[in-house]
């Protein structure tokens, strides 16, 4: 279970890879069940034409019901994020409008399963899905809402798919040795930094910025970091023109913040 | 201007001081002292508890002299350097003509990591050379054994002698050169044994995931910590500027852990490496300093086989 998970009872927001996308799709059928058990209204989002997994899913007698009785949806990816760059604001409006209405029709919220592989495939739409993704996360804190996004590991460089799973709380092991995602006062960081992914990192703190002034990092579940992603954190404070605070109990951590000079990062005890 | 035997001398004046005795080493040692203070430069101690106790109560009250408290300066060459520049500026920075400073590496220092102490020896010739210092570094004659005496002659350049003469050593070597040879590094009794871990070409994360693994039973949570930091860098290192294959091998035990990294590579090429940060100059500097203050012995060693960096968390010198 996640912090995410323990704070709000619901499972959040989570990044699966896949080889085959007949594992995914099931992996997802699961986890949409597991939400319609809950209460919540799903959507499933695919790449293939809708008819044709609405045909795969009626064999599913539960599926099935939920697809007539409209808890359930499958729609296109067309369909749910346009055929160009996302628009976040408008993406999250429409979000919103969704959440309202299954609440207002009587469901517990709301939770999709999207593959959403052909989003991140140009590099253009792959940066403002990023930075999507970190958005998303943000909104679905205080929202009744969950989400799985899938990515197909035959289809996309292992390197593009830890710079999108590392901007979920939970990830599928070996997507990414570390996470920074939403926290209540700022961002949540765990896992292992060091050399192997330490331009990840970079690129995550780009894709999670959210304007100036001080940046409160909790780490409790940090397991390790080193030199260069704390310079990562005193550049990026730099840029805020203001401190980044690192919480965790980590005791190299502000011995080396101390050894380097790293004055924009302050290392407080986890909490 | 500085006086005394350094008038005159540009950078740093760094003197070995043989002695045998109490008086010897007091015959040298107060009129360094004395004339430092006479001539307003800033004049310290640094010595060991013993001889600490020892010129403290040969001077008179409010001598001018400053004992440095020891403070676990000497526990690692490379924080010894950190921390002598940062107290050598401020008094540079302050106007001082000349700063004399009289210390001693602790006995821990002559056994088993006494390599990194003789690079340390050497090193300072080059990292403290930017500062108008003058040091004398006390060696008992009837303790310190032959082999490290040698190393001593080899780092500094001149000798302070009972009756007031500053001899150059013959045996001098400059810190180029010195620091490029191969130190004869001793076997951790540990390492007779079959290693606990063995990995080859590890991920830093495996090799991390490792020391967790065995090191939790024999050290500190924090000295843990320090050690993954230390191999995480070493390892990296051999990954990004060694030649394959890499080994990494565990011993633990006797209140220690051991840990080798090794590479067919050379080694680093800076003389320096590990001693002075070398951000962007030297591939792999920056890591191999952090590395050299997060253990309590890093030993380098060159061999027809590549190049070995042996890291100990834990007293070095304890047996088994």
């Amino acid at each position: 279970m996640t912090s995410a998970e323990r704070a709000s009872g619901r499972p959040g927001h989570a990044c699966w890879s896949y080889d085959d996308p007949a594992i995914f799709e099931a992996r997802a059928r699961a986890f949409l069940l597991a939400g319609l058990t809950a209460g919540d209204r799903v959507s499933y989002v695919s790449p293939e034409p809708v008819p044709v997994v609405v045909e795969r899913w009626n064999s599913t007698p539960r599926l099935r019901e939920a697809l007539h009785s409209r808890a359930a949806e499958i729609v296109s990816v067309e369909q749910m994020y346009g055929d160009g760059v996302l628009a976040h604001d408008a993406q999250l409006d429409s979000y919103a409008t969704t959440i309202a209405a299954a609440l207002a029709d009587g469901y517990a919220g709301w939770r999709i399963a999207a593959d959403a592989t052909c989003l991140v495939r140009d590099p253009q739409r792959r940066e403002a899905f990023a930075r999507y993704e970190h958005l998303v996360d943000r909104f679905m804190r205080t929202r009744p809402m969950s989400a799985v996004c899938g990515y197909d590991r035959s289809r996309l460089d292992e390197r593009v798919i830890e710079e999108l799973a590392c901007l979920h709380p939970t990830s599928d092991p070996g997507t990414s040795l570390f996470h920074l995602h939403a926290g209540d006062d700022g961002l949540v960081l765990d896992g292992e930094l060091d050399t192997s992914n330490q331009d990840v990192f970079a690129t995550a703190l780009r894709h999670t910025d959210s304007g100036s002034g001080d940046l409160v990092v909790r780490a409790a579940d940090l397991r390790f970091i080193d030199y260069r992603s704390l310079v990562h954190l005193h550049r990026h404070a730099e840029s805020r023109h203001g401190d980044v605070v690192l919480h965790t109990d980590l005791a190299p951590a502000s011995r080396l913040v101390a050894l380097l000079g790293l004055t924009r990062v302050r290392v407080e005890a986890a909490g | 201007m500085r006086t005394g035997a350094a008038a005159g001398h540009p950078g740093y004046y760094h003197e070995a001081l043989l002695y045998d005795s109490d008086d010897e080493l007091l015959a040298v040692v107060l009129p360094f002292l004395r004339d430092g203070v006479a001539a307003g430069e800033p004049s310290m101690v640094s010595l060991g508890e013993r001889n600490t106790a020892l010129v403290r109560s040969a001077l008179p009250a409010g001598s001018g002299v400053t004992f440095l408290d020891g403070g676990g300066v000497y526990a690692r060459p490379t924080a010894a350097i950190r921390s002598y520049r940062r107290l050598l500026a401020d008094h540079a920075a302050a106007g001082a003509a000349q700063i004399r400073i009289v210390g001693e590496l602790p006995p821990v220092a002559f056994g088993r990591s006494w390599d990194w102490w003789a690079r340390y020896e050497s090193a300072i010739n080059h990292a403290y050379d930017e500062f108008p210092l003058w040091s004398m570094c006390p060696y008992d004659t009837r303790t310190t054994p032959p082999e490290i005496l040698a190393d001593v002659a080899r780092t500094h350049p001149r000798t302070a002698t009972a009756d007031g003469r500053h001899l150059p050593n013959e045996a001098y070597t400059e810190p180029e050169t010195y620091l490029r040879e191969p130190r004869p590094v001793p076997p951790d009794p540990l390492q007779r044994g079959a290693a606990l871990v063995e990995l080859g070409d590890p991920t830093p994360a495996q090799a991390r995931a490792a020391v967790h693994a065995v090191a939790t039973a024999h050290l500190t949570a924090d000295e843990v910590e320090d050690l993954s930091v230390a191999v995480s860098e070493a390892v990296t290192n051999a990954l990004r500027h060694g030649l394959p294959p890499v080994r990494f091998r565990l011993w633990a035990g006797g209140g220690r852990v051991v840990v080798t990294v090794s590479d067919a590579g050379k080694g680093p090429s800076d003389p320096y490496a590990g001693l002075l940060p070398a951000p962007g100059a030297t591939p792999g500097g920056l890591g191999l300093w952090i590395t050299h203050q997060s253990c309590d012995h890093v030993a380098m060693q060159r061999g027809p086989d590549g190049f070995t960096l042996r890291l100990t968390t834990g007293d070095p010198n304890l047996a088994g």
